[in-house]
């Protein structure tokens, strides 16, 4: 920049935030914005960046742009009617956010929840976990340059929805989960086609890793990319995949056990390198580890009911008092936060959305890396811009 | 573990719960002032941050922090009262830096401006409707802390409520947060000048 850039060039009106940024900025850089129509965004994100050359300097991303109030269509609807509200935070793992909101609301009621249906619950979340999974490897890899793994993540992927399609009727945004138990049963069909796509997936995940993990270019792009310490995790309060890329066995279904989950047998993936590479490593082995979880799930599913037989009603009021529930999704830590004043609608409802927490160490990690190098990290993050703005 | 967490740290009400009820194992309700030292101290014991939010209640904001340890899990929540005539709060983002988008997401939903913050600018709302703050409530739906807890056992207890509540009163003569408000102005009219 010449000397021609006064500090009256930042007075230029409209959009807030680049002027807002560009205060902060130097006359020798540039300001870049990526999104929040931009590919690697995965949605509508925006990304405001202060570049010397190819470095980052700083980083700010933009939210807002998705964001429907969902805390406070909370406050409005009864316990029952907000669940279809779950499914469209996070469309990608839908079936936790169902789990976040019917656990909660459990706990706060003392609803019990018959045995068949927590194991439902695991087979179709773990299921679900994968089909996150799967789109975000497919997602990421087109990310760095890799178009055909979208195909074939999408080709699995698509077998899940036509599995759960059956339970839930719905491909997206689930909303199957009930107060006290599941909407629909699992029928043998279903249990069949399960077993079927475990078999499957565990026959393509070695090409998976051939076709992709131990790939020059793909290690290139990932190792030493994003270095994101313990430290930094509870600073931010990153959880999920990029807390384990971490080194940290910390996951919720381990952590503050629920449902059936002390039950099964299974571990928790992790790789202490820190970097892009780790957090790919940690999913592609977390999607083992749900297979073999559905597997165990699918032996002890237990016979009788689905849905508690006294479940509450759409008009149901909850007692007075305050309850924190989390479950473990695709992203990381779920929480829901509740207050009730004893009426049919919650007083306060409070979301914790694990990307939310991810994505706002963005920008410590990107400062001073190469631009290439941040659509990396922003890709190993694995966002889903719903679930941040919620 | 969890319940030495605080130790140290002056609180007005400590309460164990218990985590099956309540999904909380230590609540403790904190003064202003006494936000930051305690959160300080939680960081020194390696807990992470999971949200930060407000209640509105008819007595004013009750901000609430959640905390999490990844070696000895436990939840611990911190709770602050402040007036609504002076809805402001410490920022703890220097501390936990993820504390910044909720404390700036707060402040878009319920108007609580958070003092030492480096960037209060608008996060999920436009910049034109930074004075709109939806998650408000109006006089008639408004409750008292008192009218939020139960009476049984393993969560926190209306007696303890009552207790901070007047505790809370006495302390009000000359360290209430009605004296710190006067760094938030800078923050303000910041804002102003770039809409």
């Amino acid at each position: 920049m010449t000397s021609s850039a006064s500090p009256g060039r930042f007075h230029l009106g409209g959009d807030f935030y680049t002027n807002h940024f560009e205060k902060g900025g130097s006359p020798d850089t540039m300001i870049l914005n990526m999104g929040p129509q931009h590919p690697a965004t995965h949605g509508v994100l925006r990304v405001i960046f202060e570049l010397d050359g190819e470095y980052i300097l700083r980083t700010e991303p933009v939210l807002g742009y998705l964001h429907r109030m969902h805390e406070k269509m909370g406050e409005e609807q009864t316990y029952y009617q907000y669940m279809p509200n779950m499914g469209r935070v996070d469309y990608l793992h839908a079936l936790a956010w169902n789990w976040a909101w019917a656990g909660a609301v459990e706990k706060l009621g003392g609803i019990e929840v018959p045995r068949r249906a927590e194991f439902i619950r695991v087979i179709t979340c773990e299921l679900n976990r994968i089909s996150s999974h799967l789109l975000w490897w497919g997602a990421f890899l087109l990310d760095l340059g890799a178009f055909t793994p979208i195909m074939y993540g999408f080709d699995d992927r698509e077998r899940i929805l036509d599995i759960l399609q059956r339970p839930t009727g719905s491909r997206l945004t689930y909303s199957y989960y009930r107060l006290g138990g599941v909407a629909a049963d699992l029928d043998d069909t279903a249990q069949r086609m399960i077993r079927d796509f475990v078999l499957h997936l565990r026959s393509r995940l070695p090409m998976y890793r051939d076709l992709v993990t131990g790939n020059m270019i793909l290690r290139h792009r990932l190792e030493g990319v994003g270095h994101i310490s313990v430290e930094m995790c509870r600073r931010y309060g990153a959880t999920g995949p990029t807390l384990r890329g971490s080194g940290v066995a910390y996951d919720v279904r381990r952590a503050e056990p629920y449902s059936v989950y002390p039950e099964l047998n299974f571990s928790i993936p992790t790789d202490d390198d820190c970097d892009g590479m780790a957090r790919y490593n940690v999913r592609m082995a977390e999607i083992e580890q749900s297979l073999d979880i559905i597997e165990q799930a699918l032996d002890m599913l237990p016979d009788g009911d689905f849905w508690v037989k006294n479940a509450p009603k759409p008009k149901w009021k909850a007692p007075k008092g305050e309850v924190y529930f989390a479950v473990e999704g695709a992203r990381g830590k779920i929480g829901v936060h509740l207050v009730s004043d004893g009426s049919a609608t919650p007083y306060r409802v409070k979301l914790r959305a694990p990307g939310f927490s991810n994505l706002s160490l963005f920008a410590e990690v990107t400062r001073g890396t190469l631009l290439a190098d941040a659509v990396a990290i922003l890709g190993s993050l694995d966002m889903v811009i719903p679930e941040i703005d919620r | 573990m969890t319940l030495d967490a605080l130790r140290d740290v002056p609180v007005l009400r400590l309460e164990e719960c218990s985590p099956n009820v309540s999904g909380l194992t230590l609540a403790a309700y904190l003064a202003p002032e006494e936000l930051r030292p305690a959160a300080a101290k939680l960081l020194g014991k390696a807990y992470f941050l999971e949200d930060v939010s407000v209640v509105e209640v008819s007595e004013g904001f009750l901000g609430v922090y959640h905390f999490d340890h990844f070696d000895a899990p436990g939840r611990i929540a911190l709770r602050v009262l402040i007036p609504k005539d002076a809805p402001e709060l410490p920022t703890i983002s220097d501390i936990y830096q993820g504390a910044s988008w909720h404390e700036r997401e707060c402040r878009d939903f319920f108007g609580v401006t958070f003092a030492g913050h480096e960037n209060m600018t608008p996060l999920l709302l436009a910049a034109e409707d930074a004075e709109f703050h939806p998650l408000r409530k109006g006089d008639k739906a408004l409750k008292s802390l008192t009218d939020l807890v139960p009476d049984g056992e393993g969560g926190p207890q209306a007696g303890d409520v009552a207790a901070f509540l007047a505790a809370a009163e006495e302390s009000e003569a000359p360290g209430t947060p009605s004296d710190v408000t006067g760094s938030a102005d800078g923050h303000e009219s910041d804002e102003v000048s770039a809409t």
